[in-house]
């Protein structure tokens, strides 16, 4: 088990790196109309219930009205278009906590397997913890602790840390064999020193680059348990929610599954085009 | 330097003690639901007594750990206990769909390695070109399009509006998938969209990398013909790092599996584990585990393996 995604990105972004070195370092303009259409996305989830015409759990028209407001209603008969203001929050946050969190301590237990030549326990506890199939911890957790946002948190965070340790410890050990950490060293510098001063700010981007990968398999996770019926309970919802929700009634309102798909599109599409941009640019 | 057959023994020495561990964590996860499996099989009339009677008759009442020998010992006999709700051995109910998954998953793969070669050979023909650029930049696209979407859409739009393949996967009773080929079709392009983007990403890196080895600048300079560099050269040097990509589309898989079989109703064990979970049926949630980790692990090991017997010199992983 020597390779996780994270690596296999990481080398191929070297791989463009000799044609990235010669493009100038401003952002071009496909990267800024990404960044403009995340950030409006990410404006509407956020503040989407202040903006929702209606509120989540009311009712507006009969089941399934493809012609109520903009995009019909859905299975029990409330106002898609409101619901999807409403339920975006969830699949913003959970993802950006957990993904802040899962690189914080794989940079951690990543940035010690480096230093401390520990692979030999701290890696074979990760490997083992990798083929523990996620859906199988999440599902667990969830019944034991309900469907409640800190769950879902925990369950994306125990999911990604493998990904992040590997990551951060593959970054680590080009850095740590480096001339001027040895040299460090013979000067008699202590580790922790080294580690906070030499090995950290040289660490800071590549694991970002990582982080942003991470996030959109976050998303996924989230979109996917509310899918699976471990969204926000009811009569709160998020996009992954609505379409389960909502596909029994796809052939009476599609849009019930095409507009949260949309949503959660315009969020994985954009973030995932600009941490590729961002990982390609950090290994130029 | 170790030899190709002790290479294999200390794979599967190391392969079992994985899955031991495993089975260690599995147990002690599942034994955190909550719930008597005792009263919800009697349900909520049950007097205590008659509770008390069900527990000693499961062995509810003995420590995790007795437990966990007794589960372990009936394991190493090739007995995986039976069904604390439904009753009945536990192989029975995990044998079918787990045959139903592997069929699932078999041609899934198979279906993610055909995209993932064509995509990867398309934009690594000429990089750079305007093909690869519209190839790299369709499958980055793919990749943010988590499986349960596409699956979502295909039923909406081919399944139920164009009415062209059946939305929901019945099987034929007593039979498996292939009797009725036609139900994998959506689920096998769902996995395959997500998954053939993922795989032609890390396999085009891994040609381009070993494109970009040492050694296959001094065969070039030393005059050797370019279709023997790629061949004798490149396409070696790809394979570990490429047998490692194959590995890890298993754990994709097994994962996505469950959320794929849940949205087309596919018997699988994705189905059977939701199911069970809400049930609290530990005995078949840890097979169900097991199967599932054990398969992941041997992928893994295969390709280390795989990876071992191509390179040249021999080397033990890093």
């Amino acid at each position: 088990m020597t390779m996780l995604a994270g690596q296999g990105l990481r080398e191929q972004a070297a791989g463009q790196a000799a044609r990235l070195r010669a493009r100038p370092a401003r952002p071009s303009v496909a990267t800024l109309a990404l960044s403009v259409l995340l950030g409006v996305v990410v404006l509407v989830a956020l503040a989407g219930p202040l903006m929702a015409p209606h509120s989540e759990s009311e009712v507006v028209a009969l089941p399934y009205e493809g012609s109520a407001g903009w995009f019909g209603t859905d299975y029990l008969g409330r106002d898609v278009l409101s619901r999807i203001l409403h339920g975006g929050r969830p699949i913003i946050l959970i993802p950006v906590i957990a993904t802040a969190l899962s690189t914080l301590v794989g940079a951690v237990l990543g940035v010690a397997a480096a230093a401390l030549r520990r692979d030999d326990v701290i890696m074979r506890a990760i490997d083992i913890f990798a083929v523990i199939p996620a859906i199988l911890v999440a599902l667990v957790l969830f019944h034991r602790f309900g469907a409640q946002a800190w769950v879902l948190t925990l369950a994306v965070v125990i999911s990604s840390i493998p990904f992040t340790t590997r990551f951060a410890r593959s970054a680590a050990y080009p850095i740590l064999s480096s001339g001027y950490i040895e040299q460090a060293r013979m000067i008699g510098e202590p580790l922790p020193a080294i580690l906070v001063r030499d090995v950290l700010p040289n660490l800071v981007r590549p694991v970002l680059a990582d982080a942003g990968l991470r996030f959109i398999g976050a998303i996924y996770l989230v979109a996917a348990a509310g899918f699976l019926g471990f969204g926000p309970p009811p009569p709160s919802t998020d996009w992954g929610s609505m379409i389960s929700e909502n596909i029994g009634g796809a052939g009476l309102n599609p849009w019930g599954v095409i507009a949260p798909s949309l949503m959660v599109l315009l969020l994985t599409i954009p973030t995932n085009l600009l941490a590729d941009r961002f990982a390609r640019r950090v290994a130029g | 330097m170790t030899t190709g057959l002790s290479y294999v023994a200390m794979r599967m020495a190391s392969a079992i003690a994985t899955l031991f561990v495993v089975s260690v964590i599995l147990f002690a996860a599942v034994d955190l639901l909550p719930g008597d499996p005792a009263q919800q099989i009697l349900g909520v009339n049950a007097t205590p007594e008659r509770i008390e009677e069900v527990r000693r008759q499961l062995n509810l009442d003995d420590p995790a750990p007795v437990r966990y020998g007794r589960w372990m010992w009936g394991l190493l006999q090739g007995d995986l206990g039976e069904s604390v709700r439904t009753g009945g051995p536990v192989e029975q109910i995990v044998g079918r769909p787990a045959l139903n998954t592997a069929i699932l998953v078999v041609v899934g793969f198979g279906a993610i390695v055909a995209v993932a070669l064509v995509l990867s050979a398309l934009s690594g023909i000429r990089e750079g070109s305007r093909l690869s650029n519209v190839v790299s930049l369709g499958a980055l696209g793919a990749l943010s399009v988590p499986e349960f979407i596409v699956a979502g859409i295909l039923i909406a739009v081919v399944g139920l509006e164009l009415g062209w393949l059946p939305a929901v996967s019945l099987v034929p009773i007593g039979g498996t998938p292939l009797d009725r080929p036609v139900i994998l079709v959506l689920p096998v392009i769902s996995l395959a969209i997500v998954g053939g983007a993922f795989g032609a990403r890390l396999i085009r890196a891994a040609v381009a990398d070993a494109a970009r080895m040492p050694h296959v600048e001094a065969a070039r300079l030393s005059g050797v013909p370019e279709g023997r560099v790629i061949l004798r050269h490149i396409l070696p040097a790809a394979i570990p790092p490429t047998a490692q990509v194959l590995a890890f589309l298993v754990p994709f898989l097994v994962g996505g599996a469950v959320v794929i079989e849940r949205i087309f109703a596919y018997p699988g064990l994705g189905s059977l584990l939701v199911d069970r979970v809400s049930l609290r049926d530990a005995p078949v949630i840890e097979a169900v585990g097991l199967l599932q980790a054990a398969a992941v692990i041997l992928a893994f090991q295969a390709a280390d393996v795989v990876g071992f017997l191509a390179s040249p010199h021999r080397r033990t992983a890093p």
